[in-house]
């Protein structure tokens, strides 16, 4: 397995009495799309500020392509783009203003490619940023952040603020980066249709622990509803393994269990002494399902 | 509690450090009048109220229109029932407080010295806490307002040139006429707040005119070095030069101070170290918030980010030096004809306020706490060593090292701080936007 490019291990972070995260350890390794869920508060911002050194952590330490966080090479910064939750504009610039002194820190700055997604996001370059829209704000700071086609893209909310059209323009441009398998994307995001299309990994952001990191097909296996329909009245306390929750009415029950592992089936079905449905569930049905 | 109550208690505790250093002022105060009362001696509840007035009054007194000003932005604030009007009652209240605690210090020091209380000075504290707050308020919403603290002694002064007689105006203008013009002052304010249709949120962050931007050529290939600036300064190019700019004022300023009230304005008073220290505290503030846009440009850990921070602060404090420099140069000119001593003192407590107001806004990472209060705290010793009839070789000797001593100290802190700078915490602060669309 290849070098991961990033490398959290035990990361916690406390903002006084309060534990924004709590013993983080995970990787990233190039060819990820990972995408972060996690309710408001949950961490999710924290950690990915964490990761690149903006917040250095109480406990634990962080690196990025096998240096320190908290004191990379202007090699290893030139390798990442970052999109922040609350874009870092110049409001008194015009568009083009800004992405001239954005372009002056990256030899390699793809004018091509930033061109073209201007032409395609119909980004305004000759108005005063301030008077942008939200979305337009956005379209311009996610250009920032890709322009120099970085190894490692962070994006806190890219796509809170986009239409559906810029929203599936901007998608398709993150598949285009990880066709590059030498790159990494680690972004967050509310949306989940959105990240379930994109991603191939899910780290869900929980109490500031990572409660779930892996790929998302793993998830989607892992996590599904049983439908159990007994012979007999089944009782209020089902005990079924790993289970999320359950719904118990008269001889039916319905229970959301993690860790699934398709074997048990049979064992389960002999158990209550019926049959058993397995129904798959969406990224949404999951999350829902691990913040009950 | 009662919401008037409630926010006229957010004016003194707002920020942690305020809580703490209004907590010790007031320990210490019940401490010391508990000692006067033994004792029989009045120097120790004098002492006690002077320590409740640096630690608790004057914090509050700067602290308190930022307080003011956040609780009404939020539109959301605007349905709360009789949500102004209460706010006012507040502030009305707070007033009361500090001119009650200034009484009470007035009283105590004049029945210490057995003499008659005269009423002129509570009056004019009255003048000076109506004075401070709304200008603080104003400033708050965005700190180009600290120009008005010159224009304005620059416009009398160019009255004074023009109608000599009209320093014999002023000079005749009676007491009760500035605790009266206080007075009106708040109604024109409660008058306003009330009416208004919405109320700025703080800003803090001021910016060249969009025209700087507009002439500002950036469309080719910019310089790195050129970029990383303006990223921290948020300035065009080829505006380093603003300081001559800043010299045009100080000339009208200097003005002011030998045609009207010389003594107030003189190189050695809290003029000049005050508006030094409130020129520089904006931007300064800005650049070390705007810091987080370097961190992933710059190589290294902090603090490379640190040095050029502090390079874009010193680039600052050089154009006030020259600002000081400018007016030192009139000073000692046969306009003023200032002797070569009160000159370079002069040029030293600025310099050392420069510094000061510099180093303080460096070492006030993640919070604006300790800043406001260092910057009450500066003035709380400015003020009263550096008015007219008080100045002193020594006072402004003892201004001078405190400033010093206290660039020192928070430049020691600051580089302990930035080694663990976190910038979750410390985002680019709101854009001002006094003169958007200009």
């Amino acid at each position: 397995m290849s070098e991961p490019i990033v490398s959290a291990r035990d990361v916690t972070k406390l903002f006084g009495s309060k534990t924004a995260l709590d013993g983080v350890s995970a990787d990233v390794f190039p060819g990820d799309i990972i995408g972060v869920l996690g309710k408001n508060g949950a961490g999710k911002t924290t950690l990915l500020e964490t990761l690149l050194g903006f917040s250095p952590p109480n406990r634990g330490s962080v690196a990025v392509f096998g240096e320190d966080a908290l004191a990379m090479s202007a090699q290893t910064k030139a390798r990442i783009g970052f999109l922040p939750q609350l874009d870092e504009l110049f409001g008194m610039l015009n568009g083009k203003q800004h992405l001239a002194i954005v372009s002056a820190f990256h030899a390699d700055w793809d004018r091509a490619l930033v061109e073209r997604l201007i032409a395609e996001w119909s980004v305004p370059l000759k108005q005063r940023i301030d008077s942008l829209s939200v979305g337009e704000r956005q379209k311009l700071a996610v250009l920032s952040a890709l322009g120099h086609r970085p190894d490692l893209l962070v994006l806190d909310e890219p796509v809170a603020s986009l239409d559906p059209i810029a929203r599936r323009q901007f998608l398709r441009q993150l598949f285009a980066i990880a066709e590059n398998e030498d790159r990494a994307v680690l972004f967050s995001s509310h949306i989940v249709s959105d990240l379930e299309r994109a991603a191939n990994k899910v780290w869900i952001v929980k109490d500031g622990r990572l409660h779930w990191q892996g790929y998302l097909d793993t998830l989607k296996e892992s996590v599904v509803r049983l439908h159990i329909r007994a012979r007999s009245v089944l009782p209020r306390d089902l005990a079924v393994p790993n289970a999320l929750a359950t719904r118990v009415d008269g001889n039916t029950a319905i229970a959301t269990v993690a860790q699934w592992q398709p074997s048990e089936a049979d064992a389960l079905a002999k158990r209550f002494d019926g049959s058993l449905d397995v129904e798959s569930l969406g990224l949404e049905d999951i999350f829902l399902e691990l913040h009950r | 509690m009662n919401a008037v109550l409630r926010v006229w208690w957010t004016f003194f505790t707002a920020l942690p450090l305020q809580r703490w250093l209004g907590g010790t002022g007031a320990a210490l105060c019940t401490l010391l009048a508990a000692g006067g009362f033994v004792s029989g001696t009045y120097e120790l509840w004098i002492f006690g109220l002077l320590v409740l007035f640096i630690l608790a009054v004057f914090p509050t007194l700067f602290a308190s229109p930022a307080v003011f000003r956040a609780l009404s932005a939020p539109r959301a604030s605007q349905l709360l029932p009789r949500f102004r009007a209460r706010m006012l009652g507040a502030v009305a209240l707070l007033v009361a407080t500090l001119l009650a605690i200034f009484v009470l210090f007035f009283v105590t020091s004049a029945a210490a010295a057995n003499r008659a209380l005269p009423l002129e000075p509570i009056g004019y504290a009255f003048a000076f806490a109506t004075a401070m707050f709304l200008w603080m308020f104003v400033q708050f919403g965005d700190w180009r307002w600290v120009w008005l603290w010159l224009a304005a002694p620059a416009a009398l002064g160019v009255l004074g040139l023009l109608a000599p007689e009209s320093r014999a105006l002023v000079a005749a203008v009676p007491a009760w006429a500035w605790p009266g013009a206080a007075l009106l002052a708040w109604i024109g304010f409660a008058a306003w707040y009330v009416r208004a249709r919405r109320i700025g949120p703080i800003r803090f962050n001021p910016q060249p005119r969009a025209r700087a931007w507009a002439s500002a050529e950036l469309g080719g290939a910019l310089p790195r070095d050129v970029a990383l600036r303006m990223l921290v300064t948020a300035r065009p190019p080829g505006r380093e030069g603003w300081a001559l700019a800043l010299v045009g004022i100080v000339l009208g300023v200097n003005v002011a101070a030998m045609s009207v009230a010389a003594p107030f304005f003189s190189f050695t008073s809290s003029f000049w170290p005050f508006g030094t220290m409130l020129l520089l505290w904006g931007h300064a503030t800005s650049i070390v918030h705007r810091s987080r846009l370097l961190w992933l440009r710059m190589p290294g850990p902090r603090d490379a980010v640190r040095r050029e921070v502090e390079r874009a602060l010193l680039r600052n404090v050089r154009g006030a030096v020259l600002l000081i420099v400018a007016a030192a140069v009139i000073y000692a000119s046969p306009l003023v004809g200032a002797s070569p001593q009160q000159v370079l003192a002069g040029f030293l407590l600025s310099a050392c306020a420069a510094l000061f107001s510099t180093y303080l806004a460096f070492a006030s990472i993640p919070g604006r706490a300790l800043h406001l209060v260092g910057f009450g705290l500066m003035i709380a010793l400015q003020f009263p060593l550096l008015a007219p009839p008080f100045t002193s070789p020594t006072n402004v000797t003892i201004v001078t090292v405190a400033e010093l001593g206290g660039a020192i100290a928070f430049r020691m802190l600051a580089l302990r701080r930035w080694r663990q700078i976190d910038w979750l915490r410390l985002r680019p602060l709101p854009q001002s936007n006094m003169f958007r669309g200009s």
